[in-house]
């Protein structure tokens, strides 16, 4: 088989197609046409394209790895060889030793009942032939090399002891002690907030380096396909449609706001030092937040995962309750109120989902999850469906019929049927591809406006608020760090802020030196203790002073407040301009 | 994990009591009266108010109650009425035909639900799969002693090969104690696969639901890139994760191995706790059945327990507290 033109190629696909018997219709879905693929040694390129283009199945057809009721054809050679049963021994040789594979979701991709080193010393013993302990040791190595803290402690933990980010390491370290000369990524950092992608993401890009390792990265965000590979291939409809150099790549430009924001109209929700606790916990959830949202305005909440942003939302629409602090919707007190006017009340805030699946009964038609939400007197099914942009006909639907763009716009159409004063929406797009997050962006946008709906937009996407929200608070460990104007420009003070910044695909392209300073240690291998500001410890600016006690929040120009003495000094610098 | 086994215990002590409790209750106001069973018809009123009194039965149904009570909690049990022994004893007795009988019966079903369950996940659609599936669900349909019946008549009637009732033979005390043996796992084998047989199905299927379930998990997915064996992925990563739910599923069984299984033990002739408990319900055998569903509900309780303990232990993610505790804000809460 290894005639002239394969040689020295590491993987070559011939006009790969995979079909999958649906067995609710009883058809044939096309889901790959004719994909034609070439790797080298060392070639890196992504995959980028929506989702349910293809992409993933693509990854397990290579893999041999396609779900029960997928068939496939085509050509797929490995150094010249070409592989056609996916139970034979070559294929599996190949998949132990050629081609290795990381997932989206870091939990879900460790068996959650053995040690972490366990699972790496296991493929390292199968394919290295290893004993026991040679294993072990082998495993902790692999777990310094992808940089996770205390490998020796760590490898004897379970999944679910550590965070994400380590998780995504772990599963980096098991892939490669199969030594692989081809890495697929499978949208590795999607679940991951946007520090600890940046993190994984350079440690990707250094393995690769290092190791001369060819790397396929399938992702559904065009900002991180420069980051981290020469080449980009767009995929739609099972169709490889262009392949062109990353350095050529232009990218969309963002929605943007359309006008600036009304002058100032009175408060309808006004948080006041608003403070959340559960129960049995040691720790505010959220410690002190004041906030206030208004009419036809959208206020952004950023911060990344367990900074008390849910919390926080959950507190303003009342489904949980407060430790501390007032809560008054439309000059009524929240925490007084009982029975049907604590109903009433919330009833006219209402919350968006990351989830749409999750939120939507699974046996429940859209139509009639509509009616049950709807006033009396509110407006039809019909109404609100094309006030979401859907078809009315999509009311006979189950939400498993739609997709995940549809399902988060029929739960805003369910938002929407109460006539709502105000609006939470707490991550609407983070489980949604560009096009159908841009889309639901614009739609939120459109409805504050026309409905004069005061909005709450949280989200750890700073892309996403910037296109919509006239102030943006950051949030971490509680708190309110900083909360500033945001426009067409971003220039936060607070060491944190500057951090998610940082951070961003955008801002990294810009200035590929960003990539070298590792950010922050991941927060939860660090956890603050006592009093003063919860970032010292993680703080490039810190002084003694800050494990004294807790900095203000203090106003240092016209609208922005910051919670930092440190950072007021400094020269602000701008890091998104557009 | 103390505090929770003590709360836990604690509960379950008040859940017997009031179990054998509603249990006297029941069994004394249902019709019938045990002294029928012990004494002649004929007997003069006089002489059967003396028996009565012997035996524990005279008094209000309170003082009755408060009488029982007392004694069993200095752990008597009382006397048969019809047997006049020990309810000690008589349980005594037929406890290690049961556990013999039932422990057997379930190795042979765990065995069984496992390789069946196995064999469908894997071999889903195929042949192997519809012939594991019907064979099984045939089983799991027939009643137990139509099953029993079926298996006497075909394997000793026809056949021969195995003894139709008892659990020794008639000759058994002049054997050597391993012919001995040999002849009690000789009567075992009919009975013991009545009941493998007979239910290993339902749980079959529940664990062919959870392999199901797990082998679609990403971490499968991983496993499989990583060029692990088939059969390692199964075992070790599928197997594994799905026989957690399984554990729930084994401390209900510890019941039944007290219990008896009462048909297939009056089927078979079986001495143990299923005959023992039938026929004190038919003589209304007032202590007997006292005792009887006294030691269920110490077999339920420990079984459950048993099961969380299992559970806790095999888990990992029950047994060593996750990241998410010491997450949240760095304020104490006050
Ligand atoms: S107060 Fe100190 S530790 Fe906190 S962000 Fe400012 S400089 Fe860093």
């Amino acid at each position: 088989m290894a005639d002239n033109e394969t040689t020295g190629s590491l993987l070559q696909v011939r006009n790969l197609c995979v079909d999958h018997f649906d067995p609710h219709t009883g058809a044939r879905l096309s889901v790959l046409r004719g994909v034609d693929l070439d790797f080298s040694p060392g070639q890196t390129m992504s995959l980028v394209g929506p989702s349910g283009c293809g992409k993933s199945i693509m990854a397990r057809a290579l893999l041999g790895l396609l779900p029960p009721g997928f068939n496939w054809q085509g050509e797929i050679h490995w150094r010249g060889e070409r592989l056609t049963d996916p139970d034979t021994a070559a294929w599996r040789q190949v998949r132990g030793r050629g081609l290795g594979l990381i997932l989206q979701e870091p939990q879900a991709s460790l068996n959650p009942v053995l040690r972490v080193g366990h699972q790496i010393a296991e493929t390292l013993r199968i394919h290295q032939g290893l004993d026991r302990a040679a294993a072990w040791n082998e495993a902790v190595q692999l777990l310094a090399e992808t940089r996770v803290p205390d490998p020796q402690l760590s490898a004897r933990k379970f999944p679910h002891q550590l965070s994400g980010g380590m998780r995504q390491r772990v599963l980096l370290a098991a892939t490669l002690a199969c030594n692989p000369e081809l890495l697929i990524a499978d949208e590795p950092t999607t679940a991951l907030d946007v520090s600890v992608q940046k993190d994984i993401l350079a440690l990707i890009r250094g393995l690769c380096r290092d190791r001369n390792m060819a790397l396929l990265f399938i992702t559904h965000d065009l900002n991180l396909a420069p980051l981290l590979t020469e080449q980009v291939a767009f995929m739609s409809e099972g169709c490889i449609e262009q392949v062109v150099p990353a350095a050529e790549l232009v990218l969309p430009a963002l929605p943007r706001r359309t006008e600036t924001a009304p002058a100032e109209a009175p408060a309808v929700l006004k948080a006041t030092n608003l403070s959340v606790v559960y129960p049995g916990a040691t720790r505010l959830a959220v410690a002190g937040v004041d906030l206030e949202l208004r009419p036809g305005q959208a206020v952004g909440l950023l911060g990344e995962s367990g900074c008390g942003k849910t919390s926080l939302g959950r507190a303003l629409s009342q489904h949980i309750g407060l430790q501390d602090g007032s809560l008054t919707l439309a000059g009524e007190d929240c925490r007084a109120s009982r029975g049907a006017q604590a109903r009433a009340q919330r009833r006219r805030v209402q919350m968006l989902f990351q989830d749409p699946g999750g939120s939507l009964d699974p046996r429940q038609r859209v139509g009639a999850a509509l009616r049950e939400a709807a006033a009396d007197q509110g407006p039809t099914n019909e109404q609100l469906l094309s006030e979401v942009g859907l078809d009315p006909a999509l009311q006979k639907r189950y939400p498993h019929q739609l997709s995940g763009g549809q399902r988060q716009r029929v739960a805003l159409a369910r938002c929407l049927a109460t006539s709502p004063d105000v609006l939470i929406a707490d991550e609407p797009t983070s489980a949604l591809d560009a096009e159908a997050r841009n889309l639901v962006l614009s739609l939120l946008e459109g409805i504050m406006r026309q409905r004069g709906l005061a909005l709450l937009l949280i989200s750890h996407d700073l892309e996403g608020l910037q296109g919509i929200c006239g102030q943006v608070n950051v949030m971490f460990d509680g708190l309110v760090v900083e909360s500033l104007p945001v426009g067409t420009s971003f220039n936060p003070l607070h060491p944190y802020s500057r951090e998610l910044v940082r951070a961003l695909p955008r801002t990294l392209r810009e200035d590929p030196a960003l990539w070298v300073q590792e950010t922050f240690l991941p927060r939860m291998e660090t956890p603050t203790s006592g009093s003063g500001c919860p970032r010292q410890g993680n703080c490039r600016l810190q002084k003694p002073i800050c494990g004294k006690e807790l900095p203000p929040l203090k106003m240092v120009s016209n609208n922005h407040w910051l919670r930092c003495p440190e950072a007021e000094a400094e020269e602000p610098s701008h890091f998104i301009d557009t | 994990m103390l505090p929770w086994l003590t709360r836990r215990l604690a509960q379950s002590l008040l859940l017997i009591f009031i179990l054998v409790s509603a249990v006297f209750f029941v069994v004394r106001l249902a019709p019938g009266d045990p002294l029928n069973q012990v004494v002649e018809e004929e007997l003069g009123a006089g002489d059967r108010e003396l028996i009565r009194q012997r035996l524990g039965l005279d008094g209000s149904l309170i003082e009755q109650y408060q009488r029982w009570l007392g004694s069993m909690l200095q752990g008597d049990l009382g006397t048969s009425l019809r047997q006049q022994r020990p309810v000690t004893e008589i349980i005594g007795e037929a406890m290690g035909p049961t556990l013999l009988l039932t422990l057997t019966a379930y190795g042979l079903q765990l065995i069984l639900v496992i390789a069946s369950a196995l064999i469908m996940a894997t071999r889903r659609g195929q042949p192997l799969d519809h012939a594991v599936q019907g064979i099984g669900l045939t089983f799991y349909s027939l009643p137990f002693f139509w099953l029993a019946l079926m298996f006497v008549l075909l394997f000793s009637r026809q056949l021969g090969w195995f003894p139709a009732g008892g659990w020794e033979s008639p000759d058994a005390a002049f054997l050597s104690v391993g012919e001995r043996w040999l002849d009690r796992l000789h009567h075992l084998v009919l009975p013991a696969m009545t009941l493998a047989l007979g239910a290993f199905m339902g749980p079959a299927r529940y664990l062919r639901a959870g392999l199901d379930d797990v082998l679609a998990q990403d971490y499968i997915l991983a496993a499989r890139a990583r060029g692990l064996s088939e059969r390692r992925v199964l075992l070790r990563h599928g197997l594994r994760n799905a026989l957690m739910p399984l554990i729930t599923l084994l401390g209900m069984w510890l019941p039944n191995l007290l219990g008896g299984a009462l048909v297939v033990e009056v089927v078979f002739g079986w001495p143990g706790m299923g005959r023992v408990t039938i026929e004190a319900i038919w003589a209304r055998d007032y202590p007997v059945i006292m005792a009887t569903t006294l030691l269920t509900g110490v077999a339920v309780v420990v079984g459950s327990t048993l099961a969380d303990l299992l559970y806790r232990w095999a888990d990992p993610r029950v047994r060593i507290p996750d990241l998410s505790e010491s997450e949240g804000g760095a304020h104490d809460a006050s």
